[in-house]
C-alpha cells in the first residue's frame, strides 16, 4: 500500500465531507481516502477487495517457520552457472527432537520469488564438533564485519 | 494505515446498514458470508446489536437508547414484553432466571440472547412505540444522558428540551453517523451534577453569565471525559458558555471537529480525550471557533459545581433513590435495582405500578436504578405498600443501594471476570456480616469486569476491577481494589491500592476496611474524606484481604466456559451458533 | 492465498479469517526476562493492540500483567498460532511457553 497526503480540506467544505470513502480507479485499482487527524490521506490498494494491513501471501514452504526458527527474512541468493536468483531466506539450526544424534542446518529460499528453481529446502547434518567449528567461523566473521561497519560510520 | 473497521464503515455504515440487517435476518444468521462476518457484526453495532461472546455466537445483546433515560407511559411494558418473548437463551441465570432487563449506567436498556432472525419483529415493536436501538452502539452519538429527573425535579436550567433537540438532530444524521469512535454526551440542568458530565466526551453543565446586562442561564461546555482503558479523564472546560437554544449548534461544531480531527488510524487513540490531551483546551477552542462554528462563542460563565452532590461521596445520598418532590407538587420515587438487572415479569409489574400510581412514566438513572415519576401525594402510601418495592426498595440497605456492576463474562467479550451475580453475592454477604459506622448511609461499590470500566469503577468508594491471580497454584478470578473515587465539585478517581485480590477474599477486605474506617474516623467525616487524608502507603495498608464465610462458586476462569451458569459449561458443550429457533447449526470449519 | 487477521471489539479478540480465535483473559507463560523479575511471566492478556504475521506465525501485541508479581506492560509480539495451507491452527497456549518474537534470536 502506498500513502500520499492530500491537501487539507478548507473550512467551508467541512460540513459535507465524508470521513472516508472507497473508489475504483480507471486502472482497476482501488483507492481509499480517509480523514484522520485533520488530514485527508489516500491509500492505494491493489486488489478489488481491500485487504487487512497485516496480510501476507502464504508461500509453498517446506521448512515450517515457527517462533523458534533461527532466522527468517534474510537476504539470500541461489547461484547457478546460467543464472542467479535472489529471494528472502530462512535458516534454521536444530536437532531431532527424539534421539538427537546430529545437528541439522536447514536453508530455504522463498519460492514465490524464484522463477528458475523449483521450491526446495537444503539440509546439512553436522556432528557436534562440526557444528562448533561452524559456530566459531561465524563468530570470527561476525567480528570482522562489526569492525568494518564501525570504521565506516 | 486505515483499520479494517474504517474501511468497512466507508463501504456501508449508518442508516443504510438496516436493509442489509433485515436481509440477513430474513435469510438467517448463517447466510452472512463467512468472509464478511466480522464486517457485518461491526456494522450491526450501529443498530444497537452486539454479538455476544465466544460460545454464544449468533446471539445478540440489543441496547435500546432512551434519551435521558425517559420511558414514556406504555414503553416500560413494551420492553418487558420484548424481554419475555425474545430475550431468553439456552441457559438460565441462577439469580435472575430466564428473561431479564438490564438498566445501564448510560440510562439505556440492554436485553440479551436475541436472535438475528427476530430483529425485524423486535424493531417493529420498538419503533411503533417510540423506542429505538439506532446508534446505541458503534462509532457515533450514543444515548444522551443527564439528570434523569430533568423537567420534573428542581433545575437551574431546562435540560430536557436540549436533550431532545440533540437527539432529534444527531440520531440518524448522516454527517455525524461515522465518527472516529463512540461519542458520549451529557446535558445537566440540575445543580446536583447528576448528569455526570465529567466522564463524558461532551458535557453541558449548568451555568450562568451576564450578557448585555442580563443574567442568562445556560451551560458551560467541557470536552474529553471518559474512563476506559486505564486512561480516565475528567472532561476539560473549553471556556465556552452557550444558551440552551444554541447548544445544538455548539454540539454540531464539536462533533464535526471530532469527525475531522480524531485519530482514525489507531482505535486506541481515537477518543476525543486523547485529542484534548494533545491540544489542550485553548487550541481546542480556537480550532472550534475558526473552523467549525460560524458564530462567536461566548466565554465560560459561572458554574454551580459547589452544589454538586450526585455520586460525590458527601453527606447527602445524592442518588435519586427514595421519595422526593417534583416541581409540580407531585413526587418521584427512586427504586433500587441491585446491579441494574430486573426480571422481565418484575419489569412488567413496574410498568403496571407506574401506570397505577403515577403517569406510567419510568426513568432510568446512571446508577442502574429506576424512578417512578408523577405520583400524587395521595398515592404515595399505597405505592410504597406494593410488593414490588420489597425487592426494589426506595429505602434500601446501603450495600444494596451502593452496588453497580457491568455485564461481565456472562455475556461480554472484553470482561475478565464474572460480575453481576458476584456483586449480588457480595452485597448480600456484606449486608449480613458487616456494620457500617454510625451515620454512614452510603457506601458505593462498583464492580467492573475489565478496564473498559462500564460500571464506572473509578468514581466509587470501593472500586473493583476484574483480574486474575494464583491461589494455591490455581489461576482464580481476582479483583483490583481502588479507594476514594467520586464526582462532585472536585471529582477524583480511585487510587488502585489493592492488586489481584482473590474474589473470595474481597468481602473480607471490605469488612476490614470498614472496621479500620470506623476506628480511625475523625468526627463524622465521610469515607471519601477519610480516604482523601491518607497517603499512599497508608492506603495500601487499608487493604487486608481475608477469607471469611463468603464462598464464591465462580473462582475458576469463567471466560473459558461458554456460559458460566450452564450445567455443562465447557466450551465444547456450547450449543452456539444456533438458528432462529435455537437449534444448533453445524459447526464451522476449524 | 491470503489470510485476514484483525483485532476486534476494542481489543477483545484476534480474528483470523472472520473467526474468533484468541481472546483476552487467557493466561500464558512467557519467557521474557525484560518484562519482570519472575523466571517466567505468568501473563494475563488484557487487551490486544495489534496482530502481525511473520512467516507462518501469527503474533499478537497485547497489554497485560504478570499475575505473580503485578508488573504491567506490553511484552513483545507473542506467537499465538500458525497458518499452514491457508488454515489457522492455534498453538496449545495453555501448555507451551511463549517467547516474544522480537527476542527469539537472543539466545
Amino acid at each position: 500500500m502506498s500513502l500520499s497526503l492530500l491537501s487539507p480540506p478548507s473550512p467551508s467544505s467541512l460540513q459535507s465531507l465524508s470521513p472516508s470513502s472507497l473508489c475504483r480507479r480507471r486502472d482497476g485499482t482501488t483507492a481509499f481516502t480517509m480523514l484522520s487527524r485533520g488530514q485527508r490521506y489516500r491509500f492505494a490498494v491493489d486488489k478489488d477487495k481491500t485487504q487487512a494491513p497485516d496480510m501476507l501471501p502464504m508461500p509453498d514452504r517446506l521448512l515450517s517457520v515457527t517462533a523458534y526458527t533461527t532466522l527468517d527474512l534474510l537476504d539470500g541468493e541461489a547461484e547457478a552457472h546460467e543464472f542467479t536468483e535472489s529471494a528472502y531466506a530462512v535458516v534454521n539450526a536444530t536437532a531431532p527432537r527424539k534421539q538427537p544424534d546430529h545437528v541439522k542446518l536447514e536453508v530455504e529460499l522463498d519460492s514465490t520469488q524464484l522463477e528458475q528453481l523449483t521450491p526446495h529446502a537444503d539440509r546439512i547434518r553436522l556432528t557436534p564438533e562440526e557444528a562448533r567449528t561452524l559456530a566459531a567461523d561465524l563468530e570470527k566473521y561476525a567480528e570482522k564485519v562489526d569492525a568494518y561497519l564501525a570504521d565506516e560510520s | 494505515m486505515p483499520t479494517d473497521v474504517e474501511r468497512w464503515k466507508s463501504e456501508i455504515y449508518g442508516n443504510e446498514i438496516r436493509e442489509h440487517l433485515y436481509r440477513f435476518a430474513e435469510s438467517g444468521w448463517e447466510s452472512i458470508p463467512d468472509d464478511e462476518s466480522d464486517a457485518w457484526f461491526e456494522r450491526f453495532k450501529w443498530w444497537g446489536l452486539y454479538q455476544q461472546r465466544n460460545g454464544q455466537e449468533s446471539y445478540f445483546m440489543m441496547r435500546i437508547g432512551t434519551p435521558n433515560g425517559v420511558l414514556e407511559p406504555g414503553q416500560t411494558e413494551v420492553v418487558a414484553d420484548i424481554a419475555k418473548e425474545y430475550a431468553s437463551g439456552p441457559a438460565e441465570n441462577p439469580e435472575f432466571g430466564d428473561t431479564y432487563v438490564d438498566w445501564t449506567t448510560r440510562q439505556s436498556i440492554q436485553l440479551h440472547w436475541l436472535k438475528l432472525e427476530d430483529i425485524p419483529e423486535i424493531f417493529e415493536k420498538l419503533e411503533s412505540n417510540g423506542l429505538s436501538a439506532q446508534q446505541a452502539c458503534g462509532d457515533s452519538w450514543r444515548n444522551i444522558v443527564g439528570n434523569p429527573m430533568a423537567g420534573k425535579a428542581p433545575e437551574f436550567v431546562d435540560a430536557l428540551p436540549v436533550i431532545h433537540e440533540l437527539n432529534d438532530r444527531f440520531k440518524g444524521n448522516e454527517d455525524h453517523s461515522n465518527l472516529p469512535r463512540k461519542w458520549k454526551v451529557s446535558v445537566t440542568g440540575a445543580p446536583d451534577g447528576s448528569g455526570q458530565g465529567d466522564i463524558n466526551d461532551l458535557a453541558f453543565e449548568p451555568a450562568f453569565k451576564e450578557i448585555d446586562g442580563e443574567e442568562v442561564r445556560g451551560f458551560n461546555v467541557a470536552v474529553g471525559g471518559g474512563l476506559s482503558r486505564n486512561e480516565p479523564r475528567i472532561a476539560r472546560q473549553i471556556d465556552v458558555f452557550t444558551r440552551p437554544e444554541n447548544a445544538a449548534d455548539v454540539a454540531a461544531g464539536i462533533s464535526a471537529l471530532f469527525r475531522e480531527h480524531g485519530d482514525r488510524e489507531n482505535r486506541y487513540n481515537a477518543r476525543i480525550k486523547f485529542l484534548m490531551d494533545e491540544w489542550g483546551p485553548e487550541k481546542f477552542r480556537r480550532v472550534l471557533q475558526e473552523d467549525f462554528v460560524d458564530f462567536e462563542l461566548e466565554t465560560a460563565g459561572e458554574d454551580l459545581r459547589e452544589q454538586y452532590t450526585y455520586n460525590a461521596g458527601g453527606e447527602e445520598h445524592g442518588d435519586l433513590i427514595g421519595v422526593h418532590e417534583q416541581r409540580d407538587d407531585k413526587y418521584y420515587v427512586g427504586l433500587n435495582v441491585l446491579v441494574g438487572r430486573m426480571g422481565a415479569d418484575d419489569t412488567a409489574e413496574l410498568a403496571r405500578v407506574a401506570d397505577t400510581y403515577g403517569s406510567g412514566e419510568v426513568r432510568i438513572s446512571q446508577r442502574q436504578n429506576v424512578i417512578i415519576t408523577d405520583v400524587p401525594e395521595e398515592n404515595l402510601d399505597a405505592l410504597l405498600d406494593e410488593p414490588l418495592l420489597e425487592n426494589y426498595s426506595p429505602d434500601p440497605h446501603p450495600f444494596m443501594r451502593g452496588s453497580v456492576a457491568c455485564t461481565g463474562t456472562e455475556f461480554c467479550s472484553l470482561s475478565i471476570v464474572e460480575t453481576k451475580n458476584r456483586q449480588v453475592r457480595f452485597a448480600r454477604w456484606l449486608k449480613q456480616n458487616v456494620e457500617l459506622p454510625d451515620g454512614v448511609e452510603d457506601f458505593h461499590i462498583h464492580l467492573s469486569g475489565c478496564t473498559a470500566s462500564c460500571a464506572q469503577p473509578q468514581i466509587a468508594d470501593v472500586s473493583l476491577r476484574g483480574m486474575k491471580t494464583r491461589k494455591n497454584g490455581e489461576a482464580v478470578e481476582a479483583l483490583d481494589i481502588g479507594l476514594g473515587g467520586g464526582l462532585g465539585e472536585n471529582p477524583h478517581f480511585a487510587e488502585w491500592v489493592g492488586q489481584r485480590v482473590p474474589v473470595d477474599e474481597v468481602p473480607g477486605a471490605i469488612k476490614n476496611l470498614l472496621a479500620t474506617f470506623e476506628d480511625q474516623r475523625e468526627g463524622s467525616e465521610t469515607f471519601r474524606e477519610f480516604i482523601a487524608r491518607q497517603d499512599e502507603d497508608e492506603l495500601e495498608n487499608l487493604i487486608e484481604p481475608e477469607e471469611t464465610s463468603y464462598e464464591d462458586p465462580m473462582m475458576h476462569n469463567t471466560k473459558l466456559t461458554w456460559y458460566p451458569y450452564a450445567e455443562n459449561d465447557s466450551m465444547d458443550a456450547s450449543p452456539a451458533p444456533t438458528d432462529g429457533d435455537g437449534n444448533p447449526l453445524a459447526p464451522a470449519d476449524d | 492465498m491470503s489470510v485476514a487477521l484483525r483485532i476486534l471489539d476494542d481489543g477483545a479478540w484476534l480474528s483470523v479469517n472472520d473467526q474468533r480465535r484468541v481472546s483476552v483473559s487467557e493466561l500464558w507463560r512467557v519467557d521474557d526476562p525484560d518484562f519482570c523479575d519472575c523466571d517466567l511471566v505468568d501473563f494475563i492478556a488484557e487487551g490486544f493492540t495489534a496482530v502481525s504475521a511473520d512467516g507462518r506465525d501469527v503474533a499478537v501485541t497485547t497489554y497485560g500483567q504478570c499475575i505473580a508479581c503485578g508488573k504491567k506492560g506490553v511484552p513483545g509480539k507473542l506467537p499465538v498460532g500458525r497458518i499452514r495451507n491457508g488454515a489457522y491452527r492455534g498453538y496449545d497456549r495453555e501448555h507451551m511457553i511463549m517467547r516474544p518474537m522480537s527476542g527469539r534470536t537472543d539466545e
